[in-house]
């Protein structure tokens, strides 16, 4: 049993619970990256274009001035390549510009910018080439073009170092968060060992409950139902050493009578008197093991349905099976209520072993008398008879287990105790009088269901 | 009488058939429910004891064959299932009677005697309810000594209450019985019947049992 306890197994909670939240975690943190990076990258290219747009309406007007000045100097030779605008004073970072005619000659570019044209459409706004952003203004009346580029390479270049800023410490932090997860969870879940230690410890001999303080709420819970377990195994433990007990000493000593009765009617050419003391003897261990039977049964609460069961037809199935005796049938009356009709929720098997054991200690105990059973509203199954009844004394002792009710030696006193197991399985309630309201002498037994 | 045991059990089927043989009654043993189908076709019984647990099926799904006989024998089932339901389980299924193993012989013995008196009414018994004797055998009421008059109908209902003094009768039941007589046999009519039966033997002697239905009663000295 306690080898098959995995602490640090590949299967362990913490384990799993550690890998299931790194996987998580580390899927979230890489959705909001590349959130972030699509977010930075649009900033970026917006931030790089308004500069562009700004450079353009900043530097065009000087450019053909430029143009002009340097085609005076120029005058005498043509322009096969293009003429090269001297470094602004004023202009502190490289500007890439090219002033192109409508044929797409370069006429004049910035020191920096490429000696050929950008190869891109003449089209007023934003362009992209192979390697350059480029923006192009039209002069309004001159035909000529102003066009200003960045690399792309400068963006991406921006985009990457942002895009590495934020997953570096990603792949850094997450081994040491999955570090600092997996412990946490291990001490939180040490009170699961600790549970775990409690319940393992437990056997046949120690049924106590499990007591461990600061338990979160959903181990309590856990922990009672645990205890409920063992308090309805400790029970039943109870009962089954009371039944190993009572069974023993129940059935041999009618069986010893039988075995004496036969031996003895063998020896005597089968005498009359014995082999009708072995039958005797025989009946009452019929009689004791269906009694033990019934309290088996009765006991076993695991096995009692839980349905709908009409009183009047129980009691009434019940009493035609004593009815069958013409003896009994003088002595039993059955009283069914007029109006109403008294559903209760349970088990109709046992509560027919429950009525049927009432029935026969009233007739063996109600002095050759009369017997009533009555189906009272709203709910109630009484069985009454009008014997010597028991005294004061004698009624507290009786809803005691295994205690025999009378004197009778024959043993069939197991019956109340019975009574009282179905009884309480039911969550009734036992009433016992003696006598009964009203009477003068008797003894009476309730069973007060609860009305489905 | 002739009667037919169906039981898998030899050992017990043994025990029993020689305990009846020595009451005088014949006994043939069908181990199995075809043996019992193959039985029940070709001999006349009295009576068939059932035991419900057979190696081919259920006891019960005898019955349907044994109520279609032309005069159809009594079914005590004999088993050692004890539950009240099985007992309505079998009651319903239409057995007759009921009784649990390890059952007491004597009783059994008792029940197949009834079976016997049932069916040669001239030697049935007097019923006696306090100072009312019914005589079946001979149709005839007595109450303090002095004869009733009854009609067809009355007795027909007293009859079937009396036949069976151990049942508690349903509406249906009693009702069937008045069918015979070409009435409309409604349940008004039964009541009207009933009142009439209480009023020439006695209130007490008839008991309502409401929802269940209606019983000979013993105790005269009605405490309600």
């Amino acid at each position: 049993m306690s080898d098959a306890k995995p602490r640090n197994g590949q299967d362990s909670l913490a384990g799993r619970l550690t890998r299931t939240l790194i996987v998580w975690v580390g899927g979230v943190w890489l959705l909001c990256v590349l959130a972030v990076v699509w977010y930075v990258d649009r900033e970026i290219n917006h931030n790089f274009d308004s500069e562009l747009v700004e450079v353009s309406h900043r530097m065009f007007d000087m450019a053909v001035q430029e143009l002009e000045k340097l085609r005076v100097q120029h005058e005498s030779g043509t322009l096969d390549t293009p003429l090269i605008a001297p470094k602004q004073l004023f202009s502190e970072d490289a500007v890439m510009y090219q002033v192109v005619d409508i044929h797409e000659h370069v006429l004049l570019r910035s020191a920096e910018a490429p000696v050929g044209a950008f190869d891109v459409p003449l089209a007023a706004g934003f362009s992209n080439s192979q390697s350059w952003r480029v923006y192009t203004v039209r002069h309004p009346s001159l035909g000529l073009y102003f066009q200003v580029a960045d690399p792309l390479d400068e963006r991406r270049t921006a985009l990457n170092r942002t895009l590495f800023g934020l997953i570096i410490p990603l792949g850094a932090v997450l081994p040491l968060l999955a570090l600092v997860l997996r412990n946490v969870a291990r001490a939180e879940l040490r009170v699961l060992q600790q549970l775990a230690g409690e319940i393992e410890k437990r056997s046949g001999a120690d049924l106590r409950p499990i007591t461990l303080p600061g338990l979160p709420q959903e181990l309590r819970s856990v922990g009672d139902h645990v205890n409920r377990l063992l308090e309805r195994l400790s029970q039943s433990l109870d009962v089954e050493r009371a039944l190993a007990a009572n069974a023993a000493h129940e059935l041999r000593t009618p069986l010893a009578a039988a075995r004496l009765r036969l031996q003895t009617a063998l020896d005597h050419d089968l005498h009359r008197n014995d082999v009708q003391g072995a039958l005797d003897a025989l009946q009452v261990l019929s009689h004791r093991t269906e009694k033990l039977l019934q309290l088996s049964r009765a006991e076993s609460g695991a096995s009692l349905a839980r349905a709908r069961v009409d009183l009047v037809q129980l009691a009434g199935t019940v009493a035609q099976e004593f009815w069958q005796d013409p003896l009994i049938n003088e002595r039993l009356k059955l009283k069914v209520p007029d109006s109403a009709a008294p559903v209760a929720f349970g088990d109709v098997d046992a509560l027919a072993i429950a009525l049927r054991n009432l029935v026969e200690n009233a007739l063996r105990y109600g002095s050759n008398g009369r017997v009533v059973i009555e189906v009272a509203a709203p709910c109630t199954l009484v069985v009454r008879d009008f014997g010597a009844g028991v005294s004061a004394a004698q009624l507290e002792t009786l809803q005691q287990r295994h205690v025999r009710h009378g004197s009778d030696r024959a043993g069939y006193g197991l019956g109340l105790s019975i009574v009282g197991t179905i009884v309480e399985k039911h969550g009734a309630k036992l009433e016992l009088a003696s006598p009964p309201a009203g009477a003068a002498q008797g003894f009476e037994a309730r069973i007060v269901l609860r009305p489905a | 009488m002739r009667i037919l045991l169906v039981e898998d059990d030899t050992a017990l089927a043994d025990a029993v058939c020689s305990y009846l043989l020595a009451k005088a009654f014949v006994v043939d043993v069908a181990t199995s429910l075809a043996e019992a189908r193959g039985a029940l076709l070709s001999v006349q019984y009295a009576a068939v004891l059932l035991d419900l647990h057979l190696g081919d099926g259920d006891g019960l799904s005898l019955l349907p064959q044994v109520r279609a006989l032309r005069e159809p024998p009594i079914v005590i089932v004999l088993t050692a299932r004890d539950q009240v339901t099985d007992r309505i389980r079998g009651l319903d299924a239409g057995a007759d009677d009921y009784l649990i193993k390890p059952y007491d012989p004597a009783e059994l013995l008792a029940r197949l005697r009834a079976v016997e008196r049932r069916r040669s009414a001239n030697t049935s018994p007097v019923l006696q309810l306090g100072t009312l004797e019914i005589d079946l055998a001979h149709d005839r009421v007595r109450k303090d000594g002095n004869p009733v008059v009854l009609t067809q109908k009355e007795w027909a209902l007293l009859r079937v209450m009396a036949t069976r003094p151990e049942r508690i009768h349903t509406r249906e039941n009693l009702a069937d019985a008045l069918y015979g007589f070409g009435d409309e046999a409604d349940s008004n009519t039964l009541e009207v019947f009933i009142s009439r039966l209480r009023r020439k033997l006695g209130r007490s002697h008839i008991q309502t049992l409401r929802g269940l239905g209606y019983r000979l009663s013993f105790s005269a000295d009605d405490d309600e």
